[in-house]
């Protein structure tokens, strides 16, 4: 009898793996941004920052390592990373809008604060997403290289 | 996916032949008889070590057992 698992049973864990991590990741996000907004206090997310963030650059840096960065196999394109940096800029800006907003005094205007931060936030997720795509890309053509005809 | 859900009778086929059950040829290649089970059933598709395996098990090709006949 087969001792351990087998080739069909650790592809099936490692699924089972994939999206138990999924979900902690998600649930992770999820909770930091409850309890930045409620709270306000980032002392108190430390714990979960530090999981959340060790369990995402595990996972990017495989990716990168490995060639992959897009699930149709090529880079975004200089538009496609600025809207997406958009976005979710725009998206934890309106979160931080509310943390911040709970903790300013009544005649401070927090705006300028929330179009500072997503206008940071929006460059440095356009540069990191342009750096990471690059560094995926030099990836793939050295594996390209290393297994030639 | 449709290939995948095609049952491998000629595994089944060629096991009963040789008169192993899938416990049996479970145990020689190294996985579990429901492995065994879900191949021949069509639910999974094995590596091709393990196609090789099985082959070498049965005394058949590759393409015996593992062909799709269009």
């Amino acid at each position: 009898m087969k001792k351990g698992l087998d080739e069909r049973q650790r592809q099936l864990v490692d699924r089972i793996g994939a999206h138990s991590f999924c979900v902690m990741f998600l649930t992770g996000a999820a909770v930091i941004l409850a309890q930045l907004i409620g709270l306000g206090n980032f002392q108190a997310v430390a714990g979960e920052t530090v999981v959340f963030l060790a369990g995402g650059l595990v996972y990017l840096i495989g990716c990168l390592k490995n060639g992959i960065w897009e699930k149709s196999g090529k880079n975004m394109t200089r538009g496609q990373a600025f809207l997406f940096s958009v976005i979710c800029s725009g998206f934890f800006s309106v979160f931080y809008g509310m943390a911040i907003a709970r903790k300013a005094a009544q005649d401070v205007n927090v705006a300028k604060y929330v179009v500072a931060f997503f206008i940071g936030i929006s460059a440095l997720c356009f540069v990191s997403l342009q750096i990471m795509g690059k560094i995926a890309q030099m990836r793939r053509e050295k594996q390209e290289k290393k297994y030639s005809e | 996916m449709e290939v995948m859900n095609l049952k491998n009778l000629k595994v089944k086929f060629a096991r009963l032949e040789k008169d192993i059950s899938q416990t049996e040829l479970a145990r020689r290649v190294g996985v579990t008889r429901q492995t065994i089970g879900m191949i021949e059933a069509g639910d999974y598709n094995p590596t091709l070590k393990l196609c090789i395996a099985i082959c070498k098990e049965l005394d058949k090709t590759l393409n015996d057992l593992f062909w799709e006949e269009e």
